[in-house]
């Protein structure tokens, strides 16, 4: 999904926040999600780190029922910021939590977000000279797909 | 970093995905052999292989390959296995050449070299001055920057071929021409091959 970078959008987002924020209906929660999550991705292309992460946040302040894309995007767009922001020991945490949260029915755009936020962990542990976290981080990416020859 | 969330974000296919597995266990294969775990790193070597040669591999799978077999031959001969990185490098020479883009051009160029040094090991010397000779000739009025280390290494390769074949005049032309191209050079690996010339010609000369 393309982000617009309009800051009307934003005023759309909040809006959508503010009406259904408190709605206990699982649908309306998730259209609540998105437009965070798409005001925090929109938040992020503009430089706005710290209400960006604040956005994303509040998507994962509150977990749906199911297996949400919108937490896991969430999660993903927040290790981003986080990256950029040289916060590298809570990407490593949430690249846990968020490959955690992927299985195979998960789409694959998110499996893929999950596959390349595990990179990102084994570039930390390789800068940090954990060659074995390195591996391991790799190995569990290659299992995680179900990868032969492994 | 930030490069990885910026490729997720335009992932969408069965294709990106292998592209990302084939990138991963590259990267694998580079930590498992600066741990020394080179059976792991073969194996892998040879898992990215074959998703190249599978259906539905990268769009580029040549590129791959070659870096594969690279791999490859560099881990046989961390493990002295000559004969292997020898054959290893025989695949590369065999599959691309002069013709062939940069990347692929430098991967075969590199073995070609590479081979000789293994030659050389294996005592075939007429085997790696044939190489030696063969990477002069083709590749050494190429302008690519990777050219320079690659004809030090193998002037340096060719003249212990002749001194082992006692062809103790040409091998001191040889070293040499190394000390006149590349004698001012102080950066390794080329720094490294000067150095070990001017040892053989100090050996040459007090025999």
């Amino acid at each position: 999904m393309k982000i617009s970078s309009d800051p009307d959008a934003t005023h759309v987002y909040d809006e959508i926040i503010e009406h259904f924020g408190d709605s206990s209906q699982e649908g309306l929660r998730e259209q609540v999600k998105k437009a965070l999550l798409n005001k925090g991705r929109m938040l992020m292309t503009t430089g706005r780190a710290a209400e960006a992460l604040d956005a994303f946040d509040a998507v994962l302040a509150h977990p749906g029922t199911s297996q949400a894309g919108s937490e896991l995007g969430a999660m993903f767009w927040k290790m981003s910021v986080l990256s950029s922001l040289g916060r590298e020991h809570e990407v490593a945490e949430l690249c846990d939590k968020l490959f955690e949260s992927i299985d195979p029915t998960t789409e694959l755009r998110l499996r893929e977000a999950g596959a390349s936020a595990l990179l990102t962990e084994a570039s930390i542990l390789k800068a940090g000279g954990d060659r074995i976290g390195e591996v391991a981080s790799y190995d569990t990416l290659l299992s995680k797909f179900g990868l032969p020859g492994l | 970093m930030t490069r990885f969330f910026q490729n997720s974000a335009c992932l969408d296919s069965d294709r990106e995905l292998v592209v990302l597995v084939i990138a991963t266990q590259e990267r694998r294969v580079e930590a498992l052999t600066s741990l020394g775990r080179h059976v792991e790193a073969l194996l892998a070597c040879d898992d990215i292989i074959a998703r190249c040669n599978g259906k539905g591999g990268p769009p580029d799978p040549s590129e791959h390959v070659a870096w594969a077999l690279s791999a490859k031959a560099f881990t046989f001969a961390r493990e002295e296995r000559s004969e292997d990185a020898a054959k290893v490098c025989s695949e590369i020479i065999g599959r691309f050449g002069p013709s062939s883009p940069t990347p692929l051009l430098e991967r075969a160029g590199r073995a070609l070299v590479g081979r000789a040094a293994h030659f050389c090991d294996l005592g075939r010397y007429e085997e790696a001055l044939s190489d030696c000779d063969t990477f002069l000739a083709t590749y050494q009025s190429s302008a690519e920057p990777w050219i320079s280390e690659t004809v030090a290494l193998a002037l340096l390769t060719k003249g212990l071929s002749l001194l082992e074949i006692e062809r103790s005049t040409e091998a001191t032309d040889v070293l040499n021409k190394i000390l006149t191209c590349f004698g001012g050079e102080t950066e390794p690996p080329i720094s490294d091959y000067v150095a070990s010339a001017r040892d053989l010609l100090r050996d040459t000369e007090s025999e």
